[in-house]
């Protein structure tokens, strides 16, 4: 398989997962929120996740990071090699000095994300004061620095503050400040726009792509929002159900996407001056996760779905053209354009 | 006493917002836009159910029946409810436990001859110092115990759903008077308020420990009551009620009420084996229920002297207290745990 | 933080009026004779019952007699008993016994209380856990005097080990087993309030965040949790007082320990309504300045409060 070449020379990649899955035991049964999913990151490299909830995307960067709630997850398998090291097969004390040093990560609602009784100075400061041993001075300069560096104005007088006073866009920014404070490798950022206004978003979404070029950093990306992913990523992983059913550049992905559920993804977004209507959408609704039925997951929502989707093992994942994969029996159908109709 | 509420941590759930998208895209529109479905919009790994917005009454019609399903499944609910049930009747018909006439004041019943004989065939718990039985006067005293219980607990709910209602509903200067109100009330312990009350004031039978202790005893539901109505009021259906010109009457009884008496209902639950303890308390002092009605905490009182010789004059009065009060916060809890969404 | 302090001092005043003026008029408004009230079932005698009458000021209108009393309040006057005695003697006499009595109290309070909680919220669902959650159900259904009677028999009686009434052993050994009963019921709900609350914040998003961050399960659990957790503990404690305050009248009866407590208790046993009254509102002033700090201590712990 032939992964999708990043700009940079440099090839190690910082992140390279192989089949990671997870399930979950629930009291329906057991969920198997990811299934099968493999994807490798580079320096400077931004992938985005893409996938509505419930597709495994959140379970994905969690099982990444090492903070699965283990009741009720169960122990991921698979592989999550960080420049070469298997991150689960570690022991906690030792997968615990990657956290926040190697691999970091950027949650959605910074208001319940942030310790509401500690000032935010003091958060972004414990990163150096724990990791670092520096002294509370010392650390709370730095944080100065880095709450400057994602632009938060008066960053002196406001290291003082608490979370709760500070302004959404402010607070997601603080969250960035404390992901970045240890230089890591790799970002994760779990939704971090989606519960910000738009123009705000914008901003936030601009300033991330700014770190990282200056961080040298990998981003992983994760949202629902096809808009956000447009402009900032390089690469698109779309998942559904637990699994990974494309891979692409952004652009080629956006152009000629080579799987139903993109296409209807895409499909969904309502274009400016488009005729008044009805809004296209994908019938139906993601399957239970503990029930996820044999053959293709998609199948029942599918507009193109035949015989084989219900009855064969579900499609793999496969290289459809250059740089282009799909798990779809007829990706290259799709691929060649053929416009599915999404309707009741 | 029963566990305060708790102030409100103030970690709100994120509710990622809809799908939403401001960018125009290449696609031209495909046809066939039909479809009810939405991209599942809470993040729920289980189940995808239907996320359409639902009616109150439905809702709070699947949240009971779901409670009840719950409730059902505790073994510590069941035995909680036997016990009730077995109090109960003991203080509905304590005629069919005991022999009437072993608890009169008439001649005959209480022997001084037999004084302080432990427990045998012939008297199952002994007797007391004047000779009674002491299973007898257990079983009868149920009677006084619980029914103050009860309704107190009514009494009290009553009261505070009122005061706290009006001042939750309509705000402004009621809310404000009506708080002061209730911190006076608050200040002034449920303990030391039925001291004075009681030291001062004697009447019949249970009523002088009920009144006592419904005067000063809904501070804490019309406090629940308040901040239930408050979260209540500005949920979407009441302002879409005002909205087509229902008044404040049809609203709060609706509407409000039914929607907030949930917190109410456990509060009280757990309070009620509170206001039984209390009441022995009072009794204990001599100030509660007053001769010849028997409750277990007279019995205590006048076993406290011979218990060091006799001491199942005192630990059966004490034993079936402590299990009448267990099971009403065992009971009390697993309402509370049933009802809480949190838990699910 | 000064202005809050301010704010909360301010909202003091008008409970303290609210509740003394309760507090009196539940002796003098009920309906019958005061004075025969403050006798309870015995004869006044006609000298007793004038200069009562004058002390108490009832031949004045009833809000004068309020203002008057808390006149008297207000510079150390809680009123006198039949014999002449001055209920702010009785007072300071025995204040620093009940004192040293319900710190000790609150002391076991706390630090049995949170420590429980905490062992069993660290690891829920564990041996700890669940020892604790049955253990406190329990003694929360068990009345404070049944606690005290049971207990006064087994440690002090039977075993020994600590005296069984009195004071005379000063302090700890007197006062450790009615601290311990009088702490008992209330530690009960602290463990399982610690506990729940442990439990709900190790759930919380910010938690994930310390975690993600890297930060030791010690730090993460014994700094971030652990902060949170405190605050509805703080105000169970101050809202809890008035129980405290039930549990130490009870108890002092019942040790014998010659505290305003007993005092009480006594007056009440008697019948001195006047000793009972003047108590009363002592009791309650001292709980709303209690209050105060807690409040203040809450304000510390959460800064969102500060704002309000």
């Amino acid at each position: 398989m032939t992964e999708p070449q990043s700009a940079e020379p440099d090839t190690t990649p910082l992140l390279d997962v192989k089949d990671l899955s997870v399930a979950f035991r629930t009291r329906d049964g057991v969920a198997r929120a990811v299934t099968d999913v493999s994807f490798t990151l580079h320096k400077r490299e931004t992938m985005a996740i893409l996938g509505e909830s419930g597709s495994g995307k959140s379970v994905t960067a969690q099982a990444i990071m090492g903070i699965l709630e283990s009741p009720p997850a169960q122990t991921p398998t698979g592989e999550v090699r960080y420049r070469g090291t298997d991150l689960l097969i570690l022991p906690e004390d030792e997968r615990r000095t990657y956290r926040g040093e190697k691999i970091a990560m950027i949650f959605q609602d910074a208001l319940s994300s942030l310790n509401p009784v500690f000032t935010v100075g003091g958060q972004i400061a414990e990163m150096f004061r724990v990791h670092r041993g520096l002294s509370r001075k010392e650390a709370t300069e730095k944080a100065i620095e880095l709450m400057e560096r994602v632009r938060i104005p008066a960053a002196r007088d406001r290291v003082k503050s608490y979370p709760h006073e500070f302004s959404g866009g402010m607070r997601q920014r603080i969250m960035i400040a404390m992901a970045l404070a240890l230089d890591p490798s790799v970002v994760i950022a779990d939704e971090p726009t989606t519960a910000l206004d738009v123009t705000v978003q914008a901003q936030i979404m601009e300033l991330l792509a700014e770190l990282q070029q200056e961080f040298d950093m990998g981003l992983i990306l994760i949202t629902h929002d096809l808009g956000v992913v447009a402009d900032v990523a390089d690469h698109i992983m779309v998942m559904y159900a637990g699994r990974v059913v494309e891979k692409a550049a952004v652009t080629d992905l956006y152009s000629a996407p080579a799987h139903p559920y993109t296409q209807g993804l895409l499909a969904s977004v309502p274009q400016l001056g488009s005729r008044a209507g009805t809004l296209a959408s994908i019938r139906g609704l993601p399957p239970n996760l503990t029930r996820i039925p044999p053959g293709c997951a998609f199948a029942r929502r599918c507009p193109m779905a035949k015989i084989v989707c219900y009855s064969d093992p579900p499609p793999p994942l496969r290289e459809v053209a250059p740089g282009r994969q799909s798990a779809c029996h007829f990706a290259e159908e799709v691929l060649s354009g053929r416009r599915l109709a999404f309707q009741r | 006493m029963s566990e305060p509420e708790r102030p409100d941590q103030g970690q709100p759930n994120p509710e990622p917002r809809p799908h939403e998208s401001g960018y125009a895209d290449d696609e031209p529109p495909t046809e066939g836009f039909f479809g009810s479905a939405n991209t599942a919009v809470t993040d729920d790994l289980g189940a995808a159910e239907e996320s359409q917005s639902e009616v109150p009454e439905q809702r709070r019609a699947s949240l009971r029946a779901d409670a009840w399903h719950q409730l059902r499944r505790r073994p510590m609910f069941w035995f909680a409810i036997v016990i009730i049930a077995v109090f109960v009747t003991m203080a509905l018909v304590p005629w069919l436990f005991a022999d009437p006439d072993a608890v009169s004041q008439q001649a005959g019943a209480c022997q001084l001859a037999r004084s302080l004989q432990p427990p045998s065939s012939e008297f199952w718990f002994g007797t007391d110092q004047q000779g009674c039985d002491v299973y007898a006067r257990t079983i009868y005293g149920a009677r006084a115990s619980i029914t103050v219980g009860v309704l107190v607990t009514l009494g009290v709910s009553v009261i505070g759903v009122i005061i706290g209602t009006t001042a939750g509903y309509f705000g402004g200067w009621a809310d404000s008077v009506l708080s002061r109100i209730v911190d006076i009330f608050f200040a002034l312990p449920l303990f030391l308020a039925g001291l004075i009350f009681l030291s001062v004031l004697q009447l019949p039978g249970i009523w002088g420990v009920v009144i006592a202790m419904t005067l000063f005893g809904w501070t804490q539901i019309a406090r629940i009551a308040r901040s239930s109505v408050i979260s209540t009021k500005s949920m979407d259906y009441v302002q879409a009620a005002r909205a087509l010109g229902a008044s404040n009457d049809r609203i709060i009884r609706h509407h409000v009420l039914p929607n907030s008496l949930t917190p109410v209902i456990v509060v009280a639950m757990i309070s009620l084996g509170g206001f039984i303890t209390a009441e022995a308390t009072f009794s204990f002092l001599g100030i509660g229920v007053q001769p010849p009605t028997i409750s277990w905490g007279v019995m205590i009182a006048e076993a406290q002297t011979v218990f060091v010789s006799a001491p199942w004059t005192l630990l059966f009065p004490a034993g079936a207290l402590l299990l009448t009060v267990l099971s009403f916060i065992l009971l009390g809890d697993a309402v509370r745990d049933a009802l809480d969404p949190k838990l699910q | 933080m000064g202005r809050y302090v301010v704010r909360r001092l301010l909202q003091l005043v008008p409970v303290f009026f609210g509740t003394t003026f309760l507090i009196y008029g539940l002796v003098f408004l009920l309906p019958g004779d005061p004075i025969q009230r403050l006798f309870g079932e015995r004869q006044p005698d006609p000298t007793q019952a004038a200069r009562l009458r004058d002390a108490y000021n009832l031949d004045d209108s009833f809000i004068v007699q309020y203002l008057k009393y808390i006149g008297g309040v207000l510079t150390g006057d809680f009123g006198t008993t039949y014999t002449g005695r001055e209920v702010s003697q009785i007072l300071l006499e025995r204040w620093p016994i009940t004192l040293q009595l319900a710190l000790t109290a609150i002391v076991i309070e706390i630090v049995f209380g949170i420590g429980l909680g905490l062992l069993a919220g660290i690891r829920r669902g564990g041996f700890a856990d669940r020892t604790v959650l049955v253990t406190t159900l329990v003694v929360v259904s068990i009345p404070v005097f049944v606690l005290g009677i049971v207990v006064q028999y087994i440690f002090g009686v039977k075993l020994g080990w600590f005296p069984a009434t009195g004071i005379t052993d000063g302090w700890p050994m007197s006062y450790l087993l009615p601290a311990t009963v009088i702490a008992a019921l209330s530690l009960a709900y602290v463990a399982r309030l610690t506990r729940t609350s442990l439990v709900e914040n190790l759930r919380t998003d910010y938690v994930r965040t310390a975690v993600a961050k890297g930060l030791p399960r010690r730090r993460v659990i014994g700094v971030h949790a652990f902060r949170n957790s405190l605050i509805p503990v703080v105000t169970f404690i101050g809202a809890d007082l008035g129980f405290l305050m039930a549990g130490a009248v009870v108890t002092e009866g019942i040790f014998n320990i010659p505290g305003i407590g007993n005092a009480l208790f006594t007056a009440v046993r008697l019948g001195e309504a006047p000793v009972v009254v003047g108590i009363t509102t002592f009791l309650v002033v001292m709980i709303l300045l209690v209050n105060l700090l807690v409040d203040v201590l809450y304000g510390v712990l959460d800064p969102r409060i500060r704002y309000e």
